[in-house]
């Protein structure tokens, strides 16, 4: 009963943290398209840079400078690369992203070598316990931190004119231009925000119980894209739905695979992608994304 | 026409004479040029000419590779293996990745565009997963050897020489035969399959779904048949890179691998199957030159030192090529043959 209540809470924790991840890929996807493959490098720059900054100015300003930067590299992403592409092509403009994060990833890696950069942060590996329950305080920070920049992001989406703008944009660009609504500030705020929103979810995965800042980081964030494909990729719910099924997912399969024998040893690992391959497989486009009626 | 027919065969007459010159390290890097080629026009099969962009190339090249190793070694000490006749088990390895490839039909059938992108990076995760888990039939990190290929009696590999005029042909120079008579081969099917009737119907399907489908094409068939022909090329490349390097590991079979296959696809050119071929060259011949070469050129560190080293220095200049076919020139390295080949007569007539 312990560990199932264990696997639950971490499972929520790690599935929040994709869900903060996932919603960087789809407010990035209804923007311009693209499903942006640089994400790892955006995080492993972003998180890579809080490093550096915290070892000599402290936490706070590191992951400020963290946040920053990787809003600052999504941009220039987005404005110097996508934006002059002579293609308007999506899944071309898709493998542009690839390129990018291949070169970012490369160029990132060789600086942090075979080391791994501790982040500074003041919690460190310290535990807090509810009743019969023991978790790291950096997986429930995490849990907190990642449903303020939810519930915030969702304010906005629905509350303010930049989510209207993208709201409007996703639905009809055309129309949405002649009424007034920049599309090129509509898309480069949301490759801001995709961008720190991965760095965000990226210095929680590189603290406690994570060793810290290594180039597998990258890495992480291809475990958010089932969790933006589950949902359907337009869908901002699907997101953190999607992100939470494969947090608990994976929390179930880390606890239990031990029980289930040797063929699900280290299971946890591919459970995004077997969930994913199931779903797909009986909704062909997502849970959530309209289900879109074609005529021949 | 004529001009470029001449300088094909001008280049294949060279090719088929090279093993008599070159030594050892140029012609493994021939030979798996030559793999990685015919792995990219397999890919550009289905990114360029049908529009289906996957992520899991490597993983039907590594089919290819571990199945033809697993079905001609011996059961022994590295691993299961059955001990068929060599030239059935290469057949094997390239028909196991093929149908593998149909197997996953409802998938690559139903699921399009960035949604299949994203599957098939799944599907290299777990088939990395098995590979590491199933330690009898990857040989776990360690790897597996590859056992060297004879057709009737005839040895393919190191161990019988043939001598042609005073040069003995080991293993090395029959592989670079091999696997060129294998990219003539695959050049001219793919080839024929863009320009034909499947070509035009995949392209259909590329361009307007819908359209496709009310002209008769079926759309879910022709993309699972295109993701099947994809992964028999891939297997037909896993084969021939098993007999290169006479080894495999589970390590060089994974996501990096897929990456590069469709950055060659990308620089050579959408849609173009000569093209694919001189990204493979391009992607593949760079960091091993460069890596060879390294104590010669002053900006090169050597590799782990943390300065930017020969593997380092190929990825930026290729991830730079790829941004500039993408956001510039379309045409790719397709472009540049095409300015090469055609006379200038030809090229302004057609270049326009």
């Amino acid at each position: 009963m312990d560990s199932l209540l264990s696997a639950t809470a971490n499972g929520l924790s790690l599935g929040a943290l994709y869900a903060v991840m996932a919603l960087g890929f789809v407010v990035i996807y209804r923007a311009t398209g693209v499903l942006n493959f640089a994400h790892g490098a955006i995080l492993l720059t972003g998180v890579y840079i809080a490093s550096v900054v915290s070892q000599a100015h402290g936490y706070a300003p590191g992951a400020l400078a963290g946040v920053g930067a990787g809003a600052t590299v999504a941009v220039v992403a987005e404005t110097v690369f996508l934006r002059h592409s002579k293609t308007r092509d999506h899944i071309t403009l898709t493998i542009l992203t690839l390129g990018l994060n291949i070169l970012l990833v490369t160029e990132v890696s060789r600086r942090i070598g075979t080391h791994t950069l501790p982040l500074h942060d003041p919690i460190g590996n310290a535990l807090t316990r509810f009743g019969g329950l023991t978790l790291p305080t950096a997986r429930v920070l995490a849990l907190v931190v990642s449903l303020v920049v939810i519930t915030a992001f969702l304010l906005a989406f629905r509350l303010t004119r930049w989510g209207l703008a993208m709201r409007v944009s996703t639905a009809d660009a055309e129309v949405a231009s002649l009424m007034g609504v920049r599309l090129s500030v509509v898309s480069w705020t949301s490759w801001a925000i995709g961008g720190a929103l991965a760095v965000i979810s990226g210095l929680f995965l590189a603290s406690f119980p994570a060793p810290g800042v290594t180039p597998s980081l990258a890495d992480t964030a291809f475990r958010a894209f089932p969790a933006a494909v589950l949902g359907g990729l337009g869908s901002v719910g699907g997101a953190l739905v999607g992100g939470i099924l494969l947090g608990l997912a994976e929390a179930f399969a880390a606890t239990y695979e031990g029980a289930l024998g040797s063929w699900a040893h280290n299971l946890s690992g591919i459970s995004a992608w077997l969930l994913l391959l199931v779903v797909l497989l009986l909704r062909p486009e997502g849970l959530f994304s309209a289900r879109t009626v074609r005529r021949v | 026409m004529s001009r470029a027919r001449a300088l094909v065969a001008a280049l294949l007459v060279a090719l088929v004479v090279a093993p008599h010159f070159l030594d050892r390290f140029w012609l493994q890097v021939g030979s798996l040029t030559m793999a990685a080629a015919i792995a990219a026009i397999g890919l550009t099969l289905l990114v360029g000419v049908a529009g289906q962009i996957s992520l899991a190339h490597a993983v039907f090249v590594g089919l290819g590779a571990y199945g033809y190793i697993v079905l001609a070694a011996p059961s022994d000490a590295a691993g299961w293996g059955l001990g068929l006749p060599t030239p059935l088990a290469a057949i094997g390895g390239v028909t196991l990745a093929g149908l593998a490839g149909l197997a996953i039909s409802p998938l690559s059938g139903r699921v399009s565009g960035l949604y299949l992108a994203v599957v098939t990076i799944g599907l290299v995760f777990i088939w990395q997963h098995a590979l590491q888990e199933v330690e009898d039939f990857s040989g776990g990190y360690a790897g597996r050897p590859a056992p060297e290929l004879s057709v009737l009696g005839l040895s393919l590999g190191e161990s019988q020489p043939w001598h042609i005029a005073q040069v003995p042909y080991g293993g090395a120079e029959k592989t670079w035969l091999l696997s060129l008579a294998a990219l003539v081969c695959a050049f001219v099917a793919a080839r024929n399959i863009a320009r034909g009737r499947p070509g035009l119907a995949l392209a259909m399907i590329k361009e307007n779904e819908i359209g496709a489908r009310s002209l008769g094409v079926d759309v879910r068939r022709g993309r699972a048949a295109v993701f099947g022909l994809a992964s028999l090329y891939a297997g037909v490349a896993g084969v021939l890179m098993a007999l290169t390097t006479q080894f495999v590991t589970p390590q060089s079979f994974g996501f990096q691998l897929s990456t590069d296959y469709l950055v060659m696809v990308i620089i050579g050119g959408v849609a173009s199957v000569r093209g694919a071929v001189a990204g493979a060259l391009f992607v593949t011949v760079l960091p091993r030159v460069l890596g060879q070469y390294t104590d010669g050129l002053p900006f090169l560190a050597r590799v782990g030192s943390g300065g930017i080293d020969a593997n380092v220095l190929s990825v930026f200049v290729y991830c730079a090529l790829l941004l500039v076919v993408i956001m510039f020139a379309r045409g790719g390295l397709d472009r540049l043959l095409g300015l090469l080949v055609s006379s200038r007569r030809a090229s302004a007539v057609v270049g326009h």
